[in-house]
């Protein structure tokens, strides 16, 4: 049973009943909330593309723990192929959603972690690594959909974890017993936890030596006694709440916008057999690294890109319906559009090309961090110009618009036709202008900005990662100056 | 992997699999947390006993053989455990209605 079905995956989400708050309440099924259900049928969606023959060359590969098929969300990439078709999942999963494909983040920590806890077993002689695999052959064989959860509350920046006056703000370590440890704290903006089977929780960040405490990685079913999940709530929550059977009228019915929440880790027992990472401080740095170097290829430059897909072709349709297509400033925004999309793709696809295994020895691939750290950088600034010109093509309608049911209001709806038909039926245009909505006025401008990490640590990577000595060296020699001629002419002065 | 049969009243059998641990996670919930895992009411567990390698619970209030049934299906999945036909089990849970 590698690879279940989308159905098979809702059958186990009646069973899953995690602790989960969405507005004001608490969820008891999360097929029966408006708001939960859409990320629910999100994975499943993501389910049915690993069954579907025309997508199998992406979304399945083969274990390299068993042999046998398995979704590629739960794949440890062990070549260059593993990488190109990982980021090629990321974008297809994108371009068939339109929002997270949640089991995302959990597939770029497993292969941080497989990487990782290898090498803390060669080094210090720890069992992660056995461990891990023994929990990655249980999580592929009943093809569970897995989370990630890394960013920690983090509290006042101003101080280290072990200096903050709330300890929960950053996930910790509270008692380390025979058969396992209990932890508390709290992880935030986790994408698609609450529909998950497990959540594969990592350090937030490279840690001292005296943070031990923090340097936790561990898996966790999505149900453990102690364990909350506190859900984002905005205007597209409520107006999903609002709308209720009637999804029609949303920006994007079934999937929605993107949904994430707080995990709140009241003493949550882990078994040992759960657990890889407890207190390796100085291994949690490099976790972390793996793990944003695998996200930002992925996220930045294929997932981003599989959004801007979908919102190049709705501007498009926008602009036709308006009669507008063939003129010549329209069609330059879309191409910049274009442009932009497609430079962080090929970054991503250079990321998987110019990856190599880390460490070397123990067979897990990783995208080279630079050109990952490119697709990021390139469309966190790239997505706010695409939705710039989504909005401008897509006129004021965009945000003006009113429901798309009152076209049959036997009062308004006559006169509303007049009004908004065009060179196609008002129907057609309000349906495009309100998913033009949902990507120019919605969550993912921010989100895609601070997804994978904000810019701010993308451009801090640039600085570590490009050498500027050797690019001022080929400068000179390409101008005939000497070595220290710079340098000594400016000291004259 | 663990196997633990799931007891309820005189033929009630089913077998479930999980990782290493998970027995003991059950027992941490059941016992110190006084929680059943995917059941988020209080009160729930009257009574948890552990002998050796059988943990016995009695359920707060009058369920049938087959509701103890459905709960256990909802609670296993929630700490990590699937259903898995099998013998040799390493572990024993006896689920009791309280009435």
């Amino acid at each position: 049973m590698a690879l279940i079905t989308s159905q098979q995956y809702l059958d186990s989400v009646k069973k899953l009943k995690p602790r989960v708050y969405v507005g004001g309440k608490w969820v008891t099924n999360l097929l029966d909330n408006a708001v939960t259900k859409s990320m629910v049928m999100a994975n499943a969606a993501i389910y049915d593309l690993a069954q579907e023959p025309e997508h199998q060359g992406v979304m399945v590969a083969k274990s390299h723990l068993t042999g046998e098929p398995i979704n590629r969300n739960l794949n440890v990439a062990r070549n260059i192929h593993d990488l190109d078709m990982r980021q090629e999942m990321a974008l297809l999963t994108s371009q068939t959603v339109g929002t997270c494909n949640y089991r995302c983040v959990g597939c770029d920590a497993l292969n941080a972690l497989a990487s990782t806890t290898w090498e803390m077993d060669q080094t210090l002689g720890t069992k992660y690594n056995e461990r891990f695999n023994n929990w990655l052959k249980m999580a592929q064989s009943k093809d569970l959909a897995v989370s990630g959860a890394i960013t920690d509350a983090k509290g006042d920046r101003k101080k280290r974890p072990t200096q903050q006056d709330e300890q929960d703000v950053y996930l910790h370590l509270v008692e380390k017993r025979d058969d396992g440890i209990v932890v508390r704290g709290y992880k935030v903006s986790q994408s698609g936890a609450i529909g998950a089977h497990e959540t594969l929780v990592l350090p937030g960040g490279g840690l001292k030596d005296d943070e031990a405490a923090f340097a936790l990685s561990f898996a966790v079913p999505n149900g453990s006694p102690g364990l909350t999940y506190i859900c984002q709530y905005n205007a597209y929550s409520a107006e999903r709440e609002y709308f209720g059977d009637e999804i029609e009228e949303l920006g994007n019915p079934i999937y929605g916008q993107r949904e994430t929440s707080t995990m709140v880790f009241d003493n949550v027992f882990i078994p040992w057999e759960r657990v890889f990472m407890c207190g390796e401080a100085k291994y949690a740095g490099k976790l972390v690294t793996r793990f944003a170097k695998a996200h930002r290829m992925n996220c930045g430059g294929a997932c981003k890109v599989g959004f801007c897909d979908v919102i190049i072709g709705g501007t498009m349709l926008a602009a036709e319906y308006i009669g507008v297509e063939k003129v010549p400033h329209i069609q330059e925004k879309i191409i910049d559009m274009v442009r932009l999309s497609e430079t962080s793709h090929a970054c991503a696809i250079a990321a998987a090309m110019r990856g190599r295994e880390e460490p070397k020895g123990s067979g897990v691939y990783l995208p080279d961090d630079l050109f990952g750290n490119a697709a990021k950088l390139n469309i966190a600034h790239g997505f706010w110009e695409i939705i710039k010109n989504a909005g401008d093509i897509g006129g004021g309608l965009v945000v003006t618009m009113p429901r798309l049911k009152d076209l049959e209001n036997p009062e308004v709806g006559p006169t509303l036709k007049k009004v908004f038909g065009a060179a196609a039926p008002a129907e057609k245009r309000l349906k495009v202008a309100k998913f033009l909505q949902h990507w120019s006025a919605g969550l993912h401008g921010a989100g895609t900005w601070h997804g994978a990490g904000a810019p701010q640590t993308q451009r801090f990577m640039f600085q570590v990662l490009t050498d500027f000595e050797k690019k001022k060296k080929m400068a000179r020699k390409l101008m005939g100056m000497k070595e220290d001629e710079a340098p000594k002419a400016a000291a004259k002065k | 992997m663990e196997i633990i049969e799931v007891k309820i009243g005189k033929t009630g059998r089913d077998t479930y699999t999980g990782l290493e641990g998970t027995f003991a996670n059950i027992v941490e919930c059941c016992l110190r947390k006084k929680a059943l895992p995917g059941f988020h009411e209080k009160g729930l567990i009257a009574d948890a006993e552990l002998k050796g390698k059988t943990l016995t619970l009695v359920l707060a209030g009058k369920h049938t053989q087959a509701k103890l049934t459905e709960m256990m299906e909802i609670a296993m999945p929630n700490i990590g455990a699937y259903p898995e036909k099998g013998d040799n089990a390493s572990f024993i849970i006896g689920v009791k209605s309280e009435k």
